[in-house]
């Protein structure tokens, strides 16, 4: 399939979901979608081939945060494409529904993004255990900007 | 006599070294069977994205690596070509084909210790000892062309740190027929062995729709009948000048695993004998970088093929934006994901390795197997802790 056949396919898949589509690269394409028509947006993606999450990325912009699935295919056709679900987030209320019902490979990445983040995966069946971090962590979700890591040696900035 | 309370026993497997690396796998088994297993993963989690945020862009190079120690050209050749993205730079064509070189070579000995410690985790100690034997020209190769025998950093922004030392090719011809004739003596004493055969076959079968589904990649995923190889499906570096197949089995089960790891080290061997036909002449680095190196330096680069990086290097900045980069390394793809707001150091680096995509499948394949299965199936996915945890 082509670039600009893919993008129409998505376009009319995703119109009536307010969905903003736009592709810069080659080979992706950037679909910024409100939190509450993702799980609808992940279905239809699905339902044209977009079968696997290869990451999900969460972002600390401060007052919002921002997860981006990039999702992509097995299938020959479209394997050359990327496609980068984005979903913005306010810092106040930073709960998103789970896709893993329809991405099951989302589901440790989920997971990693939401202790690591502190991003609340509505319906995910993992949320509030640990995956990567020690049981007994408490306190900020380390990849947040807030929380600074101490560093030694020639980095060092005073004690 | 009273009836047990409950039938089902909890069963924990690590965290010192199950099988390869730290890991805990917390089993239920009724009597031999396996009815759930989870594994707990993060023992050896080092905080890689963390950390990238307060590194600059080159020290990023060998801390992407080490997480994957036995496959690190694939982290430093992705996490290499996200930043060229941003920075909107091309390697030279002789660069293109040396970054292939390696991740060949770095493939087959990579591919050579998977099997191994499979080997090992099902009790054939000769599996091991000869893999590991036969990794060991492939490391002195990849050693002579960089300079360490795992830890390369070889691929920098805008090409790669060495060329060719003369001879080399000799050397790698050398390397690869012993390779050949080798593997006769594999199928002979391990993979055609009835007691590796009863081991494998039929153990841990993961269905294609399965192997989609869950995300699994790498051999694994081929190994139920996927072609999906990013070499093919978004060719990088010298790929699309080289020819070569993408192996895939039907069974999905463990042997199909390993046999996609053994078929894959002869399309290694192929890709890497074309790279050395039609490899070109020409600098190793990019000539915007190659400007940056103070006149003396600049000779000696040109008269040794060393490069001595530029000091402006240290200080790189990648311009604001957003950059993702896949590489099918041997364990499978590799995706990293920067997000870059202009400064010496990442905003956000999204370092996705196989193992850690390939986790799931404890999961789903260990269900209704038998105790004994678990290291065959474990070590047929070729997993590998750190690289999960990163």
């Amino acid at each position: 399939m082509r670039m600009d056949e893919l993008r129409q396919r998505i376009e009319g898949e995703l119109k009536d979901l307010g969905a903003k589509i736009e592709a810069k690269e080659p080979n992706i394409i950037n679909i910024i979608i409100q939190r509450d028509n993702a799980v609808e947006a992940a279905r239809r993606l699905s339902s044209i081939g977009f079968d696997h999450v290869k990451a999900v990325t969460a972002v600390d912009r401060g007052k919002e945060f921002e997860v981006i699935y990039i999702v992509s295919s097995y299938s020959e056709d479209i394997s050359y494409f990327l496609v980068k679900l984005r979903i913005s987030l306010s810092h106040d209320d930073l709960r998103t529904p789970s896709l893993v019902d329809i991405w099951p490979s989302a589901l440790y990445q989920e997971h990693e993004e939401h202790e690591m983040m502190g991003i609340y995966f509505e319906g995910h069946p993992r949320m509030g255990k640990k995956l990567l971090l020690p049981e007994s962590y408490e306190g900020i979700p380390p990849l947040r900007k807030e929380f600074k890591i101490k560093t030694e040696g020639i980095d060092h900035e005073g004690a | 006599m009273k009836e047990p309370e409950e039938r089902e026993l909890e069963l924990l497997i690590g965290p010192q070294h199950p099988a390869s690396g730290h890991m805990r796998l917390i089993a239920r088994i009724d009597g031999d069977i396996v009815t759930e297993l989870k594994p707990d993963i993060g023992y050896v989690h080092r905080s890689v994205e963390k950390i990238a945020e307060t590194k600059k862009f080159l020290q990023i190079i060998p801390l992407v690596e080490r997480p994957s120690l036995p496959d690190t050209t694939a982290n430093n050749l992705a996490y290499v070509m996200a930043l060229e993205k941003l920075l909107g730079i091309e390697p030279p064509p002789r660069a293109k084909y040396l970054r292939v070189l390696l991740a060949e070579i770095t493939r087959i000995h990579s591919h050579l210790y998977g099997l191994g410690i499979h080997g090992v985790m099902i009790g054939s100690s000769t599996a091991y000892m000869w893999c590991f034997g036969d990794r060991e020209p492939f490391l002195q190769l990849a050693q002579e062309l960089t300079g360490a025998r795992l830890t390369y950093s070889y691929i920098i922004p805008g090409g790669v740190r060495r060329d060719m030392p003369s001879g080399f090719p000799e050397r790698v011809e050398k390397a690869l027929r012993y390779m050949e004739g080798r593997m006769k003596d594999y199928f002979d004493l391990y993979f055609n062995n009835p007691v590796t055969r009863a081991r494998l076959e039929g153990v841990g079968v993961l269905k294609r729709e399965d192997a989609i589904r869950l995300g699994a990649v790498g051999p694994n995923l081929r190994a139920s009948g996927v072609p999906y190889d990013v070499r093919k499906a978004e060719p990088y570096a010298a790929y699309p000048e080289v020819e070569f197949d993408v192996i895939t089995e039907k069974e999905g089960d463990s042997f199909a695993r390993v046999m996609v790891r053994v078929k894959e080290i002869g399309e290694s061997i192929k890709i890497i004998r074309q790279v050395l036909k039609r490899i070109p002449e020409g600098p190793i680095l990019h000539e915007s970088y190659e400007k940056l190196i103070p006149p003396k330096l600049r000779e000696q680069y040109k008269s040794t093929g060393v490069v001595k990086f530029p000091s402006l290097f240290a200080n790189l900045k990648a311009p604001e934006g957003e950059a993702v980069a896949r590489v099918e390394g041997g364990r499978g793809e590799v995706v990293f994901h920067i997000i870059s707001d202009g400064k010496t150091s990442p905003y956000r680096l999204r370092m996705v390795t196989p193992s850690f995509r390939n986790v799931i499948l404890f999961e789903h394949l260990t269900k209704g197997a038998r105790v004994a299965d678990i290291p065959a199936i474990y070590g047929s996915l070729d997993y590998f802790p750190p690289e999960a945890d990163r």
